[in-house]
């Protein structure tokens, strides 16, 4: 069993003040974001170090309400915006932006150290350490020598013209490297390089624009994700209006996972990203565009850890079939599915939580229990008794998985985290060991010992009952009926909207978050936690409001939630950093 | 931050400059020769605890059980301090003894955040300090620092290894990246070495000023992010600067695997980074390394089903003596990845004794007994006298801050301190000296 989930619980919350257990959904503590000092953001992940982070890390939310709720005594101020750490670009964002920036297509970023953040559900990297310095200045190396400067930075064979060649290069690439215009003085130090390429280095000048290349792709411009430059910020009231290439780059990175297009770059150019209008315009054009399918997986890949498949181990002896095949297989059927729901179908959360059809192979067939599958995936239905929507496919049960069988506590803790944006209490000093299987009783029988301590039960009481809704699923996501041999019991309550229902299984519970204000909003907060990279604070709460609102008037679909958090206050401006307008 | 550093470095990077402001580059070091062979510190630590009765000797001799059987022949070489506790993460956390996962970052820097379930090193660990050390007294070397890992669940995790508060060492986890940064110029003409190091400095000279000139208008906490990838490119420049090769009958250049699109099972990725890090230090690239074997979070994602393991590390760590014969299968594998490495430095004589005789290599685990997730205690182990500075056996302690073993390791490394880590747990452990 899972103490380790229980560990991870903590190692995600670290909410200081949070002694006893007290659990709770959706909110009630306020971040202080920005405000974290060096050392204390508490992050870990390869890299992390959480500086600058958000204060109240976590899985849980930190806005002070629920997306689609105003409390009157206290109603969200409508120009209030949360703030923009610096970030730097993510693996994919990275592979994506090489490819779109220069036509690589190697993924050279899959050699970079891990972006995961312990602490953040969405991948974010932290700071560059000496190793993560050290793969980018390599990737750099390997992908300038490939670039085809007679395309790039074409030159006539004239040698005295060569000096403006390259700054002619300069101008149009680094627009696009570093996603907004450089000023004269990042011009005059890359040419003074360039010189330096060319008589120290006795290059030629294709060899000159090569060098630039290379050294850009480790400049801070091309690595971080702020697309202001060396330029002093303007306050508009209390918050900063982004500037028209920082939203066109904001936009990109957030639906496309990707620099922005010519369109975009023409459209900061001409100051046409300054209205909501703009932006709206923007967003719908990006998200018919097939470069949006990447943030689709992307998000729910993430937010509900569909992409941990291969990294799940499992129990050879009880899951012989779990070879790299069937991995691969889990993983194109969830892909499959997101790609089809959210583009060829209705793209609702309600079809994304409730469809009984998927997306299955010969070789994830026997999972299923289905016939009729052939060697490509292909759209199947299934059994609707047994299987609705992404909690009950493959992947997200064998990620939720024991190694040996289900785990309704994982099972249970994810579902109250990534959909009730559930916070959970730290956990207890100590906590006694679940039995093996070997010693017999079902799964539920094994892990109600957690029932038996005080402060287990507290946080248990929460988890357990949501994770015993998949008691038909074991570790890889097989539907059954008895478990060690004895019946399954599934049944369960949930309080969801302030009432507590009743489910007799996962399709049932399924059914009841799929229509539920409490995960509508929770969804809400998850995609502006991702299209913000960082955790929702009290200043975003008008603008969460008002994405719910998007998403509420068109039936809970999620092409007009990204809009509506596209066009929101918080996506568009920000709140200052302390120390950086003097 | 000295902004000085980076306009020096591009005066001296200046014109031309190459071969002659670089002249020991591509000199072989013929440390043979050296009367005296340099002492070096190597940690590795990994989570999930021990199984306390068969790990810990009952009586004043280190009787080996089931865990340390494959140290076995190293025996007269071990010491073995009982009753060491992480009392900076105790007093941190409010004297929560159990939560053994988050004491990594503790482990090695003495220093814990005030707060329960801290994850950050509040300032560097022993390794850096002492790598620091060694680099400022002269001595180039190609790797000051290794900090390796061997962690195959993608999860990342907190390393032990800190170079200053916040800023965590990201482990080297890719034996092929490894063998290129220690091996790669070794094959390459001089010439070519000499015009890569000016390339690469041009654009560190670059990335230096620009980053700074990047972080003018951020504000604190984004510049305290710039000032961490500075230090980063800093560390890039230092590794240009050293030493490249070096000569020895026992420094063979060890030959890897074909790469290719299959990632390594875990044996071989194991038994291939210790074989590494042996040969760095046997060919003197480097005098410290850190490992870190699985993560801080209990290792969930790993199995080792070539022990005929299937079950989930952590979890085995949690079912308490019930889990005792499958951990200690899983922790005797561990201890013997690191009997290779003391195999093959005991292999190397060195003038008055051997490498591991002028080594310490020092296992520690995040807590101590995995069911309870324990930290009141921790198993450290230590291989090899540094130089005759240890003695071997049994010693015992009860309620010692682990602060005083790390200041221990820095006057063993001779570099004299009096204390290591946050204030407070000042001293050093003199009953651990021959």
């Amino acid at each position: 069993m899972t103490q380790r989930a229980l560990f991870a619980v903590a190692a995600t919350l670290l909410l200081g003040g949070a002694a006893g257990c007290t659990a709770y959904i959706g909110g009630g503590s306020t971040g202080s974001p920005g405000s974290a000092q060096p050392g204390t953001g508490g992050a870990t992940g390869t890299g992390m170090t959480g500086v600058g982070n958000p204060s109240t890390p976590g899985g849980g939310a930190s806005s002070g309400t629920k997306p689609g709720t105003v409390d009157p005594s206290n109603p969200p101020d409508p120009n209030a915006a949360g703030p923009m750490p610096l970030r730097r670009l993510t693996q994919r964002e990275y592979n994506n932006t090489v490819r779109d920036l220069l036509g690589v297509t190697t993924s050279p970023a899959n050699n970079f150290p891990s972006d995961v953040d312990l602490n953040f559900i969405f991948r974010r990297y932290g700071d560059v350490s000496t190793l993560d310095a050290s793969r980018m200045q390599e990737a750099a190396e390997a992908i300038a020598p490939t670039v085809d400067v007679t395309k790039l930075a074409p030159c006539g064979t004239d040698a005295t013209g060569e000096t403006a060649c390259a700054e002619q290069f300069l101008n149009s690439f680094g627009l696009h490297a570093y996603r907004r215009p450089l000023v004269a003085d990042e011009t005059t130090r890359l040419m003074a390089l360039y010189q330096v390429g060319r008589t120290t280095l006795t290059l030629d000048y294709a060899g000159g624009i090569k060098l630039l290349i290379e050294t850009m792709l480790q400049a801070p411009g091309f690595v971080y994700r702020w697309e202001l430059g060396p330029v002093t910020p303007t306050l508009d009231g209390t918050v900063v209006h982004l500037a028209p290439y920082e939203v066109a780059s904001r936009l990109s990175y957030f639906l496309w996972q990707t620099m922005p297009d010519q369109a975009l770059f023409d459209a900061a150019a001409a100051g046409k990203l300054a209205t909501p209008e703009d932006v709206e315009a923007q967003a719908r054009r990006m998200l018919d565009d097939p470069k949006a399918h990447d943030m689709m997986a992307a998000f729910f890949q993430q937010w509900l850890s569909l992409d941990q498949v291969a990294a799940r181990p499992k129990d050879a002896t009880v899951y012989p079939q779990f070879n790299d095949s069937l991995k691969a297989s889990m993983n194109n059927e969830s892909l499959a599915f997101i790609d089809n729901v959210a583009f060829q179908g209705d793209g609702a959360l309600s079809t994304f939580l409730t469809a009984n059809f998927s997306f299955v192979d010969q070789t994830l067939a026997p999972v299923y229990g289905v016939t009729g599958a052939t060697a490509t995936a292909a759209q199947l239905s299934l059994d609707p008794t047994q299987r609705a929507g992404l909690l009950t496919q493959s992947a997200f049960l064998t990620v939720t998985g024991a190694t040996d069988g289900s785990d309704p506590v994982k099972r249970g803790r994810k579902v109250y985290e990534r959909l009730l944006c559930g916070v959970l209490p730290p956990p207890p000093p100590n906590v006694p060991p679940t039995a093996a299987a070997s010693t017999g009783g079902t799964t539920r029988q094994r892990f109600s010992v957690h029932d038996q301590q005080a402060c287990a039960k507290a946080c248990h009481t929460i988890m357990d009952p949501i994770g015993y809704a998949f008691e038909n699923y074991d570790g890889i996501g097989q539907y059954r009926t008895t478990d060690n041999g004895l019946p399954v019991d599934a049944t369960g309550a949930i309080t969801l909207d302030g009432v507590s229902k009743n489910f007799k299984d996962a399709v049932e519970l399924t059914h009841l978050l799929a229509t539920s204000g409490d995960v509508r909003s929770c969804f809400v907060t998850q995609w502006a936690r991702f299209a913000f990279s960082r955790l929702d604070t009290d200043a975003d709460r008008a603008s969460l409001n008002g994405a719910f609102d998007s998403f509420s008037k068109a039936n809970f679909t999620v092409h007009e939630l990204l809009v509506g958090v596209a066009t929101s206050r918080s996506f568009n401006y920000r709140s200052p950093s302390a120390g950086e307008i003097q | 931050m000295n902004k000085d550093r980076f306009s020096r470095r591009a005066l001296l990077a200046g014109i031309g400059a190459s071969a002659a402001m670089l002249p020991l580059l591509h000199a072989e070091r013929a440390i043979g020769a050296a009367a005296a062979f340099p002492k070096r510190l190597i940690t590795v630590t990994w989570g999930n605890g021990i199984c306390p009765p068969d790990f810990y000797p009952l009586g004043a001799d280190l009787t080996i059980g089931t865990t340390l059987a494959p140290l076995a022949p190293f025996k007269a070489k071990m010491l073995m301090p009982i009753g060491l506790d992480q009392t900076v993460v105790l007093d941190a956390m409010g004297d929560r003894q159990y939560d053994g996962h988050f004491t990594y970052p503790s482990l090695l820097t003495g220093t814990a955040q005030q707060k329960s379930e801290g994850t950050m090193g509040m300032g560097p660990s022993v390794d850096q300090f002492i790598s620091d050390a060694i680099t400022k007294s002269g001595v180039t070397l190609a790797a000051p620092l290794l900090n390796l890992g061997v962690r195959t669940n993608d999860g990342g995790g907190n390393p032990t290894s800190w170079r200053a508060s916040g800023q965590q060492n990201v482990p080297e986890m890719d034996p092929y990246h490894l063998f290129d940064k220690l091996f790669s110029s070794a094959a390459m003409p001089a010439a070519q070495i000499d015009l890569l190091r000016v390339r690469r400095q041009s654009v560190l000279d670059f990335l230096g000023k620009d980053l700074e000139a990047f972080s003018q208008r951020l504000g604190t906490d984004d510049k305290t992010k710039i000032q961490a990838h500075l230090a980063s490119i800093r560390d890039l420049e230092t590794q240009l600067q050293q030493g490249t090769i070096m000569a020895g009958a026992s420094c063979v250049k060890p030959t890897l695997p074909a790469q290719t699109s299959t990632a390594l099972d875990t044996p071989t990725l194991m038994k291939l980074m210790f074989d590494l890090g042996a040969v760095a230090i046997k060919c003197d690239l480097t005098r410290v390394i850190t490992y870190d074997l699985y993560d801080d979070g209990g290792g969930d994602g790993n199995n080792f089903p070539w022990l005929g393991v299937s079950d989930d590390y952590h979890k085995i760590a949690h079912q308490s003596t019930a889990g005792y014969p499958a951990k200690m299968k899983i922790d005797a594998w561990l201890f013997s990845q690191v009997a290779n490495l003391a195999q093959q430095l005991d292999d190397t004589m060195e003038a008055g004794g051997t490498a591991l005789d002028h080594s310490v290599i020092m296992t520690a685990n995040d807590m101590d007994e995995g069911a309870s997730h324990y930290v009141g205690k921790s198993p450290f182990l230590l291989i090899g006298s540094c130089g005759g500075y240890f003695k071997s056996g049994v010693v015992r302690y009860s309620k010692t801050p682990h602060n005083k073993l790390l200041a221990t390791l820095c006057n063993a490394m001779d570099v004299p301190v009096t204390s290591y880590g946050a204030p407070g747990y000042e001293g050093t452990l003199p009953e651990l000296l021959a």
